[in-house]
C-alpha cells in the first residue's frame, strides 16, 4: 500500500486586502495549515507528501518562508517521509523561480543522493522513490502560461521504469468550455484517462473535489486554509491510499481531512428586518466565531430612520470574528405617501432629487433599490442617501452624518 | 379641513378624552401639565402618523397608569369643504399598536382600513403629508414672535423655517451638514478633515506601495539577472571543463604520439638489430676460410713474400749471365759548383769594392757596379746549391750499384737455395690454407677479409644500434616496442580526432586561457548578481502588509468621499429647493399677504415686497415714499406682519387644503395690547382655517368661538416627609405660572 498526503495552493504570503487588520493573522494561518498537514502526515505515517503547485504565493517571498517551510519539510524527512513539490503557477519556474533562488532540499536536509526532499523541474520531469516503489511525474513550465497540455505524451502504461505505482501531479484546471478558455494550464478528463496513472494529485482550484477519468482518479486538494471568500470546500488536505489486492486489481482512496481554521461566510440580510443598530449588531453576533471571516451584507430596502454606520458595527463585532465586513448596499425607499407640497422646501427638495434618481434609474442596468450590486456604487444610490438624509434632516431627526 | 371632535385614550395624561373643537377659533385653556401639548400631539398624530409606525416615541405617549396591553388610541370627527362647495365629513380612527396598529377613515361614503391609504386620503385632505410638515406649517409655536425685532433674521428664519416643510427649518439641517462637510474636508496642517487624512493616507501608503513593489519587480529581475549569470557560469565552466579535457587528450596524445615514435624509434632499431644480429650470426657460420683473417693475412703475407723472392731469385738466376760494369761518368755537380763559387767571389768583390770606394769617398763608381756584383753573387749561390744536391743524389747511386755488384758477388747456389726453399714454404703455407696457388689465396683473403670487415661492420652497426645489449634479448625487445607501438597507437585512436589534429595542444592552450577568463568573468557576474539579490531588503510580507493597509485607506477614501458627495448633494439640493420655493414664496407673499397687512395697519402700508433670496419684508412707507423694512416698524406692527407672512406662507404650502391651525400660545410674550391685535388677525384667519389655540391664559377667551379647559394634574407625591413641602399652596405655583411654563410641551 502506498500512502500519501496530497496538498496544494497554500499561497504562503498571499495578500488579503478584504481581511484588513487581520491579514497578517490569515497568512499566519495559511502556514498553521500548512504546519498541520505536516503534522497530520507524521501522525498518519505516510509515504509520501504531495504539493501539487503554488506552495509560496509568488516567487519574491522573503528567505524566511522559505526556512520555515524547509523546517516543516526537514520533519517529514527525519520521519522518512518523502516530499515531492511541483512549482504552480504563482512559484512558477521561470528564472526567478524561488525554487531556483532557494535550494528548498538543501535547507530540508536533502542532499543530492537522497530522494527525501524533491523539487520537479522542466529538467526534472518525474522522480523514481524506489523505497516507496513510485514514480512521479510532473511536466513543469518554465512560463506561467503552459505552452501545451501538461498531460502531453505521459502514459504511464509505456513508461519504461519499473515501479508498481504511478502518480501524477498537475497544476491546472479541468477544462470546462466557456469558463476555462483563458486559464494558463488547462487539461481535459480525456487526457487524464489516457495517463493511465493510479492517481493525479492536481492543484490550482481551491475547493477540494474528486472525480474519475478512465481508471484515473484524481483530486483536487484545495487550498489548506481558505483563500478567499467563496472557497467553501477549502481547508482540507487529501489522505489517499493506494493499495493492490492479491489479483493485481488496485483500489484508490481518497479522504478529506481538515488541517485549516478559517471559514468564509457570506451572509445577507433585509434592511427592511433590522430594527436598529444595536440590534443588527445583536444578531449578527450569535455568529460570533474566532474562526469566521463574515462578510455580512446589508440588501433591500433601508427604511429612513434605520441609521447604519458599518464601522461602527464592525468595531462592534470584531472582537468576536476573526474579520467582519458589514456592507451595506440597501437603499432608502423614495418617499413614501403624500409628498409635501412643492412650494415648501422639503417638497422642492424630494422632488428636485426623486426626478434627477428616476431619470437615472430609467438608464438600462441601473436599477434603484434592488440591486445589490450596483446599487452602492451607483450615482442613482446616491442621490437616494441624499434623499434620506435630507429627509431626516429637514423632519428635525438626528441622524449620523 | 376643520376639526369638530377630538377623542383620545391612553395617550399620555388622558386615559380618556373627548372634547368638541369649534370650525373658528377654539381656545383649549389649562395650566401647565394639563394636557395642552397631547392634544397638539394628539392632533397630529391623527393626521400624520402611521398607525404602524414603530418609532419609539409612541411608546412614550402611552399613559403611563395605563395597562400594559393599551396603546395609544386618537379618533376625529371633521368637516372638509370640498372644491364644489360641499361640505362633506368624516371621522377617522387610529390605534397605534406598531406592526399591529389599526386604521378606519370613513369620508365621502368610504370606509379606508388600509394605513397607507388612509394617511394618503389624510394628506390629501389637508394638505400635511408629515408630522414634520405640520410642525413647520400648521403649527404656530410660542417663541415664534419673540425676539422678531431684536433679531434681524428671525424674522426671515423664521419665515423661511414655515416654508420648509421640516420640523425647525431648513437652517439647522444646512448647518449640521455643513460643518460636517468642513470637518470632512478641512486642509489644515493642524486640524486636517477627514478626508485630508485618508488622502495623505492614501498617498503615502500608496507611494510605500509602489515602492515595494517596485522593490519586488527589481527582485524578480535581479534574480532572473541571477539566474542567467548562474546559467552562463555553468555553461562557461562546462566549456571550460571541455576545453581542458581536450587539452589534457591533446596533451596525452603529443605525450603518446612522442612515446609511439620512440617506441618506434626502438622497435626500428631493435629490429634492425635484430636483422644485423642475424646476419652476423649468418656471416659468422660462412666464413670463406676456416682460418681466421689474420691467420689467412700472415699466411698470405708469407706467400706474397715468398712468391716475391721466388721472383726475385728466378729472375736473379735468369739474369745472372751478363753482367756490365760501366765507369761512372764525371759527376755534373762539380763544374756546377765551381762556377758557383766563382760567381760568387767576384760578385762581391765588385760589390764590395764599389761599396769601400764609395765610403772611402775614393771614388764614386754609381750603383751599377754594385748591383752588377750582387748579381753575380746571386747567381753563383744559385749554382752552389744545385751543385750540391747533385752531389747527393750521385752518392746514392753509387750505393746502390755496390750493392749490386755485392749480391752479385754472393754466388747462384744461394740463390737456388734460396729458391727451393721458398717454393717449400710455399707449398705448405698453401697447403695449410687448402689452397692451389697464391692468386687463390689473395682471393681467399680478400673474400675473408671482406667478410671479416663485414661482419665488423655489421657488429659496428650492431653496437651502434643496441650497444651491449645481449642479443638473445633483442627479439622480446623488438616485439615489446611493437607491442608498444601498437599500444599508444590505440591509445591515440582512443582520444579520438584531436589526436590527429595538428597543433591541436596549443590552439587548445589559447582556448583554455580564453575560457578561463570567460569562467573568471562569468564568476564576477554571477558574484555581482547575488550582491545585488542579497542588496535588496524588501520583504513581499511587509509590502503585502502595506497593500492591504492601502485596500483599507483606499475603502476609507472611497466611503468618506462618497458621503461627501451625499452630504454636498443634500445641502445643494436643499439650497436649490430654498431658492425655487423661495422665489414662489415670495412672489405667492407679495400677492397675498398685502391684503391682510393693508387689514390689521389700518390701509397704512398697501405694498408689501419681499426679497426672492433672503425673505425680507419690505413695506411701502407713504410718508417717505419709498420702501421700508419691516423690522424698523414698530414691534406690534412687526408681530402682525409676521403673522400674516406665515399664514400666507401655509396657504401657500397647504395648496388652499387649509389644515387645522395649531397655536402653541405664540402670543405668550406680548402683552395685552399686541396679544388683542394678533387675536384679531386670528379671528380674520378663522373665516379660511380652523384655529386650534393653547394657553394658559383665559384673555383669549373673548375672542374665542370655544373654549375647552382642561383641568389641571391633580396627583400630588405624598411619599416625601418634608415640612418645606407640606404647604399645600405650593402644589399649584408651578404648575399654573405661565412665565414658568418653560418651551415645547409645557402641558
Amino acid at each position: 500500500m502506498l500512502r500519501i498526503i496530497h496538498t496544494a495552493d497554500v499561497h504562503l504570503g498571499a495578500r488579503h486586502n478584504d481581511l484588513g487588520n487581520q491579514a497578517a493573522t490569515q497568512r499566519e494561518r495559511q502556514f498553521a495549515a500548512f504546519v498541520a498537514a505536516i503534522d497530520l502526515a507524521l501522525g498518519e505515517k505516510v509515504d509520501l507528501f504531495l504539493v501539487a503547485g503554488d506552495l509560496f504565493d509568488s516567487n519574491v517571498q522573503p528567505r524566511r518562508s522559505v526556512e520555515r517551510v524547509a523546517a516543516q519539510l526537514k520533519r517529514l524527512g527525519e520521519a522518512r517521509i518523502r516530499t515531492v513539490i511541483a512549482p504552480g503557477t504563482h512559484d512558477r519556474y521561470d528564472r526567478s523561480s524561488i525554487f531556483r533562488a532557494y535550494d528548498v532540499k538543501a535547507m530540508a536536509g536533502s542532499t543530492a543522493e537522497d530522494d527525501w526532499v524533491t523539487v520537479l523541474t522542466p529538467d526534472l520531469p518525474s522522480i523514481h522513490l524506489t523505497a516507496c516503489d513510485v514514480v512521479v511525474h510532473a511536466s513543469v513550465f518554465a512560463t506561467k502560461r503552459a505552452p501545451h497540455s501538461p498531460l502531453r505524451d505521459l502514459d504511464a502504461a509505456t513508461d519504461p521504469t519499473r515501479a508498481t505505482w504511478h502518480v501524477g501531479m498537475v497544476h491546472g484546471s479541468i477544462a470546462i468550455p466557456g469558463k476555462t478558455d483563458r486559464d494558463e494550464v488547462v487539461i481535459t478528463t480525456d487526457e487524464i484517462a489516457a495517463t493511465h496513472l493510479d492517481y493525479l494529485a492536481l492543484g490550482h482550484w481551491h475547493s477540494a473535489q474528486q472525480g474519475k477519468a478512465g481508471d484515473v482518479t484524481y483530486a483536487y486538494a484545495g487550498a489548506p486554509e481558505p483563500v478567499a471568500l467563496d472557497q467553501d470546500r477549502a481547508g482540507k488536505v487529501l489522505l489517499v491510499e493506494l493499495d493492490q489486492a492479491g489479483g493485481g486489481g488496485k483500489t484508490v482512496s481518497v479522504v478529506e481531512r481538515q488541517v485549516g481554521r478559517t471559514r468564509f461566510e457570506r451572509t445577507e440580510l433585509d434592511a427592511a428586518s433590522i430594527a436598529t443598530q444595536p440590534a443588527l449588531i445583536d444578531l449578527l453576533v450569535r455568529q460570533a466565531d474566532p474562526d469566521l471571516v463574515l462578510d455580512a451584507r446589508i440588501v433591500g430596502v433601508r427604511p429612513d430612520e434605520l441609521d447604519l454606520d458599518v464601522d461602527e458595527i464592525e468595531a462592534a463585532l470584531a472582537p468576536s470574528f476573526l474579520k467582519v465586513r458589514v456592507r451595506d448596499v440597501s437603499m432608502p425607499a423614495l418617499t413614501e405617501g403624500t409628498l409635501p407640497s412643492p412650494d415648501t422646501i422639503t417638497g422642492a427638495f424630494i422632488r428636485d432629487l426623486e426626478a434627477r434618481i428616476a431619470e437615472l434609474e430609467a438608464v438600462p442596468g441601473v436599477v434603484g433599490g434592488t440591486d445589490v450590486d450596483t446599487a452602492p456604487n451607483g450615482e442613482a444610490a446616491e442621490l437616494r442617501d441624499a434623499l434620506r438624509l435630507g429627509r431626516l434632516l429637514l423632519a428635525g431627526h438626528e441622524v449620523s452624518l | 379641513m376643520r376639526i369638530r371632535r377630538l377623542q383620545v385614550r391612553d395617550l399620555r395624561r388622558y386615559r380618556e378624552l373627548d372634547i368638541d373643537l369649534a370650525p373658528g377659533v377654539t381656545v383649549v385653556r389649562g395650566p401647565n401639565e394639563a394636557g395642552k401639548t397631547t392634544i397638539q400631539r394628539a392632533i397630529e398624530l391623527a393626521i400624520t402618523r402611521r398607525v404602524t409606525s414603530a418609532a419609539a416615541d409612541l411608546e412614550s405617549l402611552r399613559s403611563w397608569d395605563a395597562g400594559p396591553e393599551a396603546r395609544p388610541w386618537v379618533a376625529i370627527e371633521f368637516e372638509q369643504d370640498e372644491e364644489d362647495g360641499r361640505r362633506a365629513t368624516g371621522t377617522l380612527e387610529k390605534t397605534f399598536a406598531g406592526a399591529k396598529g389599526t386604521v378606519l377613515l370613513k369620508y365621502d361614503g368610504q370606509a379606508v382600513s388600509d394605513p397607507t391609504l388612509a394617511d394618503q386620503v389624510m394628506a390629501e385632505l389637508t394638505g400635511i403629508p408629515t408630522e414634520p410638515f405640520f410642525r413647520s406649517t400648521a403649527s404656530v409655536r410660542h417663541h415664534e414672535l419673540s425676539d422678531l425685532a431684536r433679531d434681524e433674521t428671525a424674522l426671515r428664519d423664521r419665515l423661511q423655517a414655515s416654508i420648509s416643510g421640516a420640523d425647525r427649518g431648513t437652517g439647522r439641517a444646512k448647518k449640521k451638514l455643513e460643518r460636517v462637510l468642513h470637518d470632512l474636508t478641512t486642509k489644515g496642517d493642524k486640524n486636517p478633515g477627514r478626508l485630508k487624512v485618508a488622502q495623505a493616507a492614501v498617498a503615502s501608503t500608496n507611494a510605500s506601495v509602489e515602492k515595494g513593489e517596485l522593490a519586488l519587480a527589481q527582485l524578480e529581475r535581479d534574480r532572473d539577472a541571477l539566474s542567467g549569470s548562474r546559467d552562463r557560469r555553468a555553461d562557461a565552466e562546462g566549456a571550460l571543463g571541455e576545453r581542458r579535457s581536450l587539452l589534457e587528450k591533446a596533451r596525452q596524445a603529443e605525450r603518446l604520439e612522442s612515446e609511439r615514435a620512440a617506441a618506434q624509434t626502438r622497435y626500428e632499431r631493435f629490429r634492425d638489430a635484430v636483422q644485423v644480429a642475424a646476419e652476423l650470426d649468418t656471416l659468422s657460420q660462412s666464413h670463406p676460410s676456416s682460418h681466421p683473417l689474420p691467420v689467412v693475412r700472415s699466411a698470405v703475407e708469407r706467400l706474397r713474400m715468398l712468391d716475391g723472392r721466388i721472383r726475385e731469385l728466378r729472375a736473379a738466376l735468369s739474369g745472372e749471365v751478363e753482367v756490365q760494369f760501366d765507369v761512372a761518368p764525371e759527376p755534373t755537380w762539380r763544374p756546377l759548383s765551381r762556377w758557383g763559387i766563382v760567381l760568387v767571389g767576384l760578385g762581391l768583390v765588385v760589390a764590395g769594392g764599389t761599396f769601400a770606394a764609395r765610403i772611402l769617398a775614393i771614388a764614386d763608381l754609381g750603383s751599377t757596379p754594385l748591383y752588377l756584383g750582387a748579381v753575380a753573387a746571386g747567381i753563383g749561390l744559385i749554382l752552389t746549391f744545385v751543385a750540391f744536391w747533385l752531389r747527393r743524389n750521385s752518392h746514392m747511386q753509387e750505393q746502390l750499384r755496390d750493392v749490386e755488384i755485392d749480391r752479385r758477388l754472393r754466388g747462384r747456389s744461394e740463390m737456388e737455395a734460396d729458391l727451393r726453399q721458398a717454393e717449400l714454404d710455399t707449398t705448405q703455407q698453401l697447403g695449410a690454407l687448402g689452397l692451389d696457388d697464391l692468386a687463390a689465396a689473395e682471393d681467399l683473403l680478400v673474400r675473408e677479409g671482406a667478410h671479416v670487415a663485414r661482419m665488423d661492420q655489421l657488429a659496428a652497426q650492431l653496437d651502434g644500434l643496441v650497444g651491449k645489449e645481449p642479443r638473445e634479448t633483442l627479439s622480446a625487445l623488438r616485439d615489446s616496442a611493437a607491442l608498444e607501438v601498437d599500444q599508444k597507437s590505440s591509445a591515440l585512436d582512443a582520444l579520438g580526432p584531436i589526436a590527429k589534429e595538428p597543433r591541436a595542444r596549443e590552439r587548445l592552450e589559447v582556448e583554455v586561457r580564453d575560457a578561463e577568463g570567460s569562467v573568471e568573468r562569468a564568476r564576477d557576474d554571477e558574484a555581482n548578481a547575488r550582491a545585488r539579490v542579497e542588496a535588496n531588503a524588501v520583504d513581499a510580507e511587509q509590502v503585502a502588509a502595506e497593500a492591504e493597509r492601502l485596500a483599507v485607506w483606499r475603502e476609507q477614501l472611497g466611503a468618506l468621499q462618497r458621503r461627501h458627495r451625499v452630504l454636498d448633494t443634500t445641502l445643494k439640493a436643499i439650497e436649490r429647493a430654498e431658492v425655487a420655493t423661495m422665489k414662489t414664496a415670495t412672489r405667492y407673499l407679495e400677492g397675498h399677504m398685502v391684503r391682510d397687512v393693508a387689514a390689521v395697519t389700518g390701509g397704512r402700508y398697501r405694498r408689501v415686497r419681499v426679497d426672492d433670496k433672503t425673505l425680507d419684508i419690505e413695506v411701502h412707507a407713504p410718508e417717505l415714499g419709498d420702501w421700508v423694512p419691516v423690522s424698523s416698524l414698530s414691534q406690534g406692527t412687526l408681530d402682525l406682519v409676521y403673522l400674516t407672512a406665515r399664514l400666507g406662507l401655509v396657504r401657500l404650502v397647504t395648496g388652499d387644503r387649509r389644515p387645522p391651525l395649531v397655536f402653541d400660545d405664540p402670543f405668550v410674550t406680548l402683552d395685552d395690547t399686541r396679544a388683542a391685535r394678533a387675536l384679531s388677525l386670528l379671528k380674520r384667519v378663522a373665516a379660511d382655517f380652523q384655529i386650534i389655540y393653547l394657553t394658559t391664559s383665559d384673555r383669549y377667551d373673548a375672542a374665542a368661538d370655544a373654549v375647552v379647559e382642561l383641568p389641571g394634574p391633580t396627583a400630588v407625591d405624598d411619599g416625601v416627609d418634608d415640612p418645606a413641602l407640606a404647604d399645600p399652596a405650593l402644589a399649584g405655583v408651578a404648575l399654573a405660572d405661565p412665565a414658568t411654563a418653560g418651551v415645547e410641551g409645557a402641558a
